[in-house]
């Protein structure tokens, strides 16, 4: 499972160039051995990033052997380092609880695209302002009510007086 | 003398005056927020100005770069957390200035010397790129193509320790940008069967999605970080000598800024890095050590970030190759009202080039007037919440990617872009090489097989690499780059050392 987890971007890599690499094969008008045609390009990048795959695959490994034997040689240095590579860029860690928190966000913001074609876009500009910063929490009632019709009347004169556009 | 006249347009004509203005002020405002990224603003108007005339267009975008540019350095001063990755570098010592209730002073230099920056950035482009443009003008296929390669490789390889990934960033950028009908072949090219990709993938939208939605998913991981805003005391204008005094040293990070701006792939933030440690170098006796509030380490970076501006116009006006996020945005301007960038660019609409310099240097006055007497509203920008922040930027990439086709359809392949976008950050996958694939794509795509076409078989297509010297060149240049990318060249680097 730990493996697993670990060669989880390298494997992400190789399906991604091979779903791509399956599209070249079935172009029309195109042959995949003709330099000239639209596809041989096409198939010669997906076969550089299906090796960047297995490049990152390998790396990955070679930085979990290392990680595992700086663990066991010096195992209280380590915990400082934790967040910190080989290569000295930072590692990102998110728990559960951050990604569900982020996913719900994104949920609200399709919401509110797909409330767009049903409610005047104001209405529902403001109602998903005024959620959003509740949901965000940190901002008092009356901040959030202000910032929220203030922006709407704010966003309405800009954009259909200076950019000319027209809302749904 | 008609190059005057056209340089002078936006200093007369009061309709470009006001845009450039209101870009650089916005510019700095926004560029100011921390999490608020000038690549996401330029790639929001964008989107918003769709319909405008160009010069209109790029008035605005201008404003916003040098603006955004500039106002990262404010967020850097004030709280600690730069407003954008090209000044990362000025708060080393502009933190530590503001805390020593220097805040006023360093504002004051960092403000003078972007100015300063910006405008030798400006003056280099204006000389170098009808240069370069009329070197350019006897480019082939092949030169393009190998331009078009070298720089998705500089921009996948300066992510930190990321180069497969940068470079499959790049692949899958290529790929997406392919999509759609097949410009000389006319067969359809990774459609997976569906109509309505025939007309491929709008990068607008594309780009909205990974800097923009990306960014506000990206953020809402930090929710509750602020940054503590120090006080400004009221301090007297520092003496003009005093000022002229880092003259010097701002002209050479300049001159370094601007050429690190026209590499392909390298931008402000390397500039500024750069420009940073040649002060640390350079500067025997700083006021203070490095890292405890020296004046040059706040002007340094500032200048050479400011300068790369300039230097990263160039190979956008003259080559059609853009060294960055911000600059393949431009691309997609010009693109959008009919304008193929490269050399024949300069000849055919030459008045482009020089009104574009003039809005440069406005922006630049404008910079300096805006940065020196708009000084205390900025702690206030600087500390507003993300809470507030981020649900407004979400809908304003909302309106922008609805806004170029007034479809709703787009608006969710901006979200889908978005999520992606935010995948791929958490991975560690750079973002930029992917949005100039999408790009550069189809000039890849046709200068290939054009080359081809126009050549005798596959021998004939190879050895077309060396057989002109503008070829060659490219061709040992993309060679030393991708050699520098491996392990090998590290290996030999150290062998040599120890030697």
């Amino acid at each position: 499972m730990q493996t697993l987890k670990a060669m989880a971007p390298g494997l992400t890599m190789i399906i991604v160039g091979l779903v791509f690499l399956s599209q070249t094969f079935v172009m029309e008008r195109a042959s995949l051995f003709d330099p000239a045609g639209g596809s041989f390009l096409p198939a010669l990048i997906t076969i550089v990033m299906i090796i960047t795959g297995v490049i990152v695959i390998i790396q990955d490994q070679v930085k979990k052997k290392a990680k595992t034997s700086m663990m066991e040689t010096t195992a209280e240095e380590n915990l400082e380092n934790e967040a910190q590579h080989a290569d000295g860029a930072e590692d990102i860690q998110m728990t559960w609880k951050q990604y569900a928190f982020i996913f719900i966000y994104f949920v609200l913001t399709i919401l509110y695209v797909l409330s767009i074609s049903i409610l005047p876009f104001s209405v529902a500009t403001c109602l998903f302002l005024i959620i959003s910063m509740i949901y965000l929490r940190g901002v008092s009632w009356k901040t959030n009510i202000l910032v929220s019709i203030g922006s709407v009347i704010v966003f309405y004169l800009v954009f259909t007086r200076l950019f000319h556009i027209i809302f749904p | 003398m008609e190059a005057i006249q056209q340089f002078l347009i936006p200093f007369l004509d009061l309709n470009l005056l006001f845009l450039v203005a209101a870009g650089t002020f916005g510019g700095i405002i926004l560029g100011a927020i921390p999490g608020l990224s000038v690549t996401l603003c330029i790639a929001l108007i964008l989107s918003l100005t769709y319909s405008w005339e160009l010069l209109d267009a790029l008035a605005l975008m201008l404003g916003v770069y040098f603006g955004g540019v500039f106002g990262g350095s404010r967020a850097s001063i004030l709280i600690n957390m730069p407003g954008g990755p090209s000044n990362v570098a000025t708060s080393f010592d502009g933190y530590p200035l503001a805390q020593k209730g220097e805040a006023r002073m360093a504002l004051t230099l960092s403000t003078i010397y972007s100015f300063v920056g910006g405008i030798i950035g400006v003056i280099v482009l204006a000389t170098l790129a009808p240069l370069v443009a009329s070197v350019a003008i006897n480019f082939g296929q092949r030169d393009y193509l190998l331009l078009a390669l070298l720089g998705l490789l500089l921009v996948g390889s300066l992510s930190k320790g990321a180069t497969a990934k940068g470079i499959f960033a790049a692949g899958a950028g290529i790929l997406v940008g392919l999509v759609g009908m097949d410009t000389i072949g006319g067969g359809a090219r990774f459609t997976f069967g569906s109509l309505e990709l025939m007309s491929g993938v709008n990068f607008i939208v594309a780009l909205l999605g990974l800097f923009g939605m990306s960014e506000i998913l990206f953020q809402l991981r930090t929710l509750n970080q602020k940054g503590v805003a120090s006080f400004l005391k009221k301090t007297v204008f520092p003496p003009l000598r005093f000022i002229l005094k880092f003259l010097p040293i701002s002209l050479r990070v300049s001159i370094i800024g601007v050429f690190v701006g026209a590499l392909p792939g390298a931008g402000g933030e390397i500039a500024a890095l750069l420009g940073y440690d040649h002060a640390k170098q350079t500067v025997k006796k700083p006021n203070r050590k490095f890292g405890e509030g020296a004046y040059e380490g706040v002007i340094a970076p500032e200048a050479a970030n400011s300068a790369a501006i300039g230097g990263a116009l160039i190979p956008l006006l003259t080559l059609g190759i853009p060294g960055d996020a911000v600059t393949a945005i431009f691309i997609g301007a010009l693109f959008i009202h009919g304008l193929q960038p490269g050399p024949l660019l300069m000849e055919q609409s030459g008045d482009l080039f020089w009104v574009m310099v003039g809005s440069s240097v406005l922006a630049n006055v404008f910079l300096l007037i805006f940065g020196l007497l708009v000084v205390s509203i900025f702690i206030k920008i600087v500390t507003v919440p993300k809470q507030v922040l981020l649900p407004i930027i979400a809908v304003i990439t909302v309106i922008g990617s609805y806004s170029i086709n007034n479809s709703i359809t787009d608006v969710y392949w901006m979200l889908g872009f978005g999520i992606i976008g935010f995948i791929m950050k958490i991975n560690k996958f750079p973002v930029a090489p992917l949005v100039l694939g999408i790009i550069l794509g189809p000039l890849i795509d046709t200068s290939f097989r054009r080359a081809y076409m126009g050549s005798d078989g596959f021998g004939d297509f190879l050895f077309g690499f060396v057989n002109t010297p503008i070829t060659l060149i490219l061709t040992i240049v993309f060679i030393f780059t991708m050699l520098g990318q491996t392990n090998i060249f590290t290996t030999i680097k150290g062998k040599l050392k120890k030697g």
